[in-house]
């Protein structure tokens, strides 16, 4: 049982990360916590369902469908809402309020587009049967979602860290003035890293319709929490800490289904919250400036 | 009625302005309170009534704590699940009565916000998401089959055998004035002028002598007593309900977006925004609630990028620029 | 009481207990940057103590630890021989401990009248002589985001002023402000002294308001004591004119 938690939180963990890093990034650049995430996400998810069950194609071809996508509307988003945020007196709390609307938004027309009920993927990304890793027996969507958070998260470290943009997106995270007294495009640069953000969220959501058991329009508001609490976790702004706090999360989670599972459920939350009063700058974080 | 007026147009105040100051106090609670005891002559509905005056008072909630303190708890519907199962809890393990069982709810709610309190040194963004999580937490600590004897866990809260829909009505009556008293005496009281100081600046306000923890402990707690006396009431009105019924994230959501939308930090603007939101939901969003909610997101996105003051700074806006055109005339 | 550091220069020879403010040591940290090394000064009764130094040389860091803003990594405050360090600012306030800003934050959608309204009063003066005394008589009912920079200065002041210190600490009350401005500033600093008995450190770049104000002074550099006394002698001393003209 150990073996099996230990394996499933680092498989399912990675992919938690994966999903959070998005909301990190939007986090770093925005410096405001993105509500709508976790519907962004379902968005995917949906995204990646009718792919399957319409057009008959494997499901994680929405990704490639999906990063186009979400990369133009969010540049777009960020253009139409950046001058009035700015305006603003308190662009933080108008944000979270913001954001909380465009959750609502996105949840309704779901609900309008797919209906209420939950709806499930019968086949497996990779087929339907279990995969043995060091005699343990896994639904395959576990290492799936894995080899699609790992690749993915890379590929982000990349542009960040191995980029001249990624270089720019860095320093704005650090600071928004000095950035742009610097000559970076701060306008561009931010809705570029908001798009990539809500394109990351998008592609998790391809995966999440298996590691959730499916896609409710319901969804958003939890998947946002948790994707909270994977990035508080691993310290805010931070998008290598997501993926720290996505294992931490992922193994909590299942050692607790493995061994408390009625108490289970709590596991989220009471972890957010105590590492929010122990230590809110995260696990590994330097103490980052907020509000 | 908003600060900005009174502050901007009056000079010293004379004794005639006190008076109207205080006529106006006394309105903002009574006509509210006379409107919804009369309702019952208008809507033979009761437990709409109900539900409506349940939303006044929590759309009152959110204003006390957000309004004068800028904490925005999108957990707020925590302290109504409190609410709703001290009461049931009270009616099936204490043997109280219905209206002493409503009273225990609100406490059992101020119990959860006593428990809570280390959130307030959250800010922003990470105390609305915090306060989400302690909800969610304290709804499946209640759902949880291992509480069966005490909640009844995942099956549900019984209260039918003290279900009296006049009395949860005039109980819900009294409940919406003491909202409206609470809100009226902390706009007046030394402890409302002190949250409007810490608000716009806390290091300025502990030079004051302001003890900034303290007085936003007092309305977290103010606001969570709301929380809880309407959720004993709402849960007396419905009589028999699932933990999923009270701890609904819907709640919070309707809650903050009736207040914003009247306008936080005013006495009657999240009266307004409830009762005319509310009516609006209920006429088209029971039976469609996804047309209800997309409306909803884009009031709510609308409010957040034009209208920050909400409908009482829209309205005070034309009075204000009525007022400087009829000075300009005359 | 007031461990004498290596670094600082004697204090005079009266007991601490006379003092009304004693900090002791304090040195204090803010990661590896060390913004105060073992700061040690007093203050007698009615004694008006100007605090300069360079930009960075921690004259606002002693302030905010004096006033509890930030609590002293080691060392202590005492207020009248009790140690009073790392208390919150409003307990301070409401002890006899307060202080202005350098740049004033009074709260912008309450009046003149509503900013002092809200302070704890220790003050046996009323809230209008004090508007009075700092020169904002007749803009009682302005909003305090209405007000001009040098009268938002004034309020800040005020406001302080309510909760009745018998300590009050002026963080560079003349940035930004005009000559004629300064020195009505001056003249009201010079009032509470002589009227009000307030005691006073006063940290200020500029000289001409020090010589209007100050009894003594003390220099910092670098977060260490490097002179105390008079004006004149800090002048004159090696070590300051080296600070003032070579740094």
């Amino acid at each position: 049982m150990v073996l099996y938690a230990l394996i499933a939180g680092v498989l399912i963990g990675l992919f938690y990360g994966f999903a959070a890093l998005g909301l990190s990034l939007a986090f770093g650049v925005l410096r405001v916590v993105n509500i709508a995430h976790g519907d962004v996400i379902v968005l995917g998810s949906y995204l990646a369902y009718e792919l399957s069950t319409q057009a008959h194609i494997n499901p994680l071809f929405a990704i490639p469908i999906a990063v186009p996508l979400a990369v133009a509307l969010g540049m777009a988003f960020y253009r139409f809402v950046a001058p009035s945020l700015g305006r603003s007196s308190d662009p933080e709390m108008v944000s979270l309020i913001l954001f909380f609307g465009v959750s609502q938004v996105i949840e309704a027309l779901a609900t309008i587009g797919f209906s209420v009920n939950q709806d499930t993927l019968l086949t497996g990304p990779i087929g339907n049967g279990a995969v043995r890793i060091l005699g343990q027996s896994f639904p395959n969507y576990y290492p799936a979602a894995a080899a699609v958070a790992v690749p993915g998260a890379l590929l982000v470290m990349f542009y960040l860290y191995r980029s001249r943009l990624g270089l720019a997106t860095r320093a704005l995270m650090s600071s928004r003035a000095d950035a742009m007294l610097s000559g970076i495009d701060v306008d561009r640069t931010s809705a570029l890293s908001f798009g990539i953000a809500l394109a990351l969220a998008a592609s998790a959501g391809a995966l999440s319709v298996y590691v959730n058991g499916g896609v409710a329009p319901t969804d958003g508001p939890g998947l946002t929490t948790t994707a909270f609490a994977v990035v508080v976790i691993g310290g805010l702004g931070n998008p290598g800490g997501a993926l720290v706090g996505g294992l931490v999360f992922g193994l909590a989670e299942q050692f607790a289904q493995s061994y408390e599972p009625n108490w289970a459920g709590l596991v989220p939350y009471v972890l957010l919250l105590a590492v929010m009063l122990v230590k809110p700058e995260g696990l590994l974080g330097r103490r980052v400036r907020y509000a | 009625m908003p600060e900005g007026v009174a502050g901007a147009s009056g000079q010293r105040a004379t004794r005639a302005q006190t008076w109207r100051r205080r006529g106006a106090d006394v309105a903002a609670v009574l006509v509210p309170t006379v409107l919804f005891a009369l309702a019952r002559t208008v809507d033979s509905n009761l437990l709409l009534l109900v539900t409506i005056m349940v939303y006044v008072v929590l759309a009152q909630g959110v204003n006390v704590i957000y309004g004068f303190t800028g904490y925005l708890p999108f957990g707020y519907v925590g302290f109504f699940g409190a609410g709703a199962y001290g009461t049931y809890i009270a009616v099936a393990h204490l043997g109280a009565g219905a209206v002493e069982a409503t009273v225990l709810g609100g406490v059992c709610a101020v119990l959860v916000a006593i428990v809570l309190i280390p959130l307030l040194r959250l800010r922003g963004a990470y105390f609305a998401i915090a306060s989400l999580a302690a909800a969610l937490a304290l709804s499946s600590l209640v759902s949880n089959p291992s509480l069966q004897s005490v909640t009844n866990g995942p099956y549900g809260a019984d209260l039918s055998q003290v279900f009296s829909s006049g009395g949860s009505y005039w109980t819900a009556v009294v409940i919406v004035a003491f909202a409206m008293l609470v809100v009226v005496v902390l706009r007046r009281s030394r402890l409302g002028l002190q949250l409007r100081a810490v608000r716009a600046d806390q290091v300025s306000a502990s030079y004051a002598g302001v003890n900034v923890v303290a007085a936003r402990t007092g309305a977290w707690l103010l606001s969570a007593l709301l929380a809880g006396l309407a959720g004993g009431v709402y849960a007396w009105a419905i009589s028999t309900f699932y933990p999923t019924a009270v701890f609904d994230t819907t709640i919070s959501l309707f809650a903050i977006v009736f207040a914003l939308f009247g306008g936080v930090g005013t006495v009657l603007g999240p009266v307004v925004g409830a009762v005319v939101l509310y009516y609006v939901y209920n006429a088209i969003g029971v039976n469609d609630p996804q047309y209800f909610q997309l409306i909803f997101g884009v009031v709510i996105v609308v409010i957040a990028l034009f209208l920050p003051g909400g409908l009482a700074a829209v309205l005070l806006g034309a009075r204000r620029r009525l007022a400087t055109r009829g000075a300009d005339a005359g | 009481m007031p461990a004498e550091s290596a670094s600082a220069a004697p204090i005079g020879e009266a007991p601490p207990a006379s003092a009304l403010l004693a900090v002791a040591a304090v040195t204090k940290l803010f990661g590896p940057l060390r913004a105060l090394d073992e700061v040690s000064l007093r203050v007698d009764r009615g004694e008006v103590l100007g605090l300069v130094g360079p930009n960075g040389s921690g004259k606002t860091t002693v302030i905010n630890v004096i006033s509890g803003l930030l609590a002293p990594t080691s060392g202590r405050v005492l207020l009248e021989g009790q140690d009073v360090s790392g208390k919150a600012p409003f307990r301070l306030a409401r002890r006899g401990i307060n202080r202005t800003f350098q740049i004033p934050k009074p709260f912008p959608a309450l009046t003149a009248r509503e900013n002092l309204a809200v302070a704890f009063h220790g003050s046996r003066l009323t809230d209008a002589e004090i508007l009075e005394l700092v020169g904002l008589g007749g803009r009682e009912e302005r909003l305090a985001s209405e007000l001009t920079a040098s009268d938002q200065k004034r309020l800040d002041l005020a406001r302080a002023l309510v909760t009745g210190p018998r300590l009050l600490l002026v963080d560079e009350l003349g940035a930004g402000l005009s000559k004629t401005e300064l020195d009505e500033l001056a003249g009201i600093l010079r009032r509470l002294v002589a009227e009000l008995g307030m005691t006073m450190v006063v940290v200020e770049h500029l000289m001409g308001f020090l010589e209007q104000v100050a009894d003594s002074v003390t220099v910092l550099n670098a977060g260490a004591v490097i002179f105390s006394g008079g004006l004149s002698e800090a002048l004159s001393d090696p070590a300051v004119v080296k600070v003032f003209i070579g740094g």
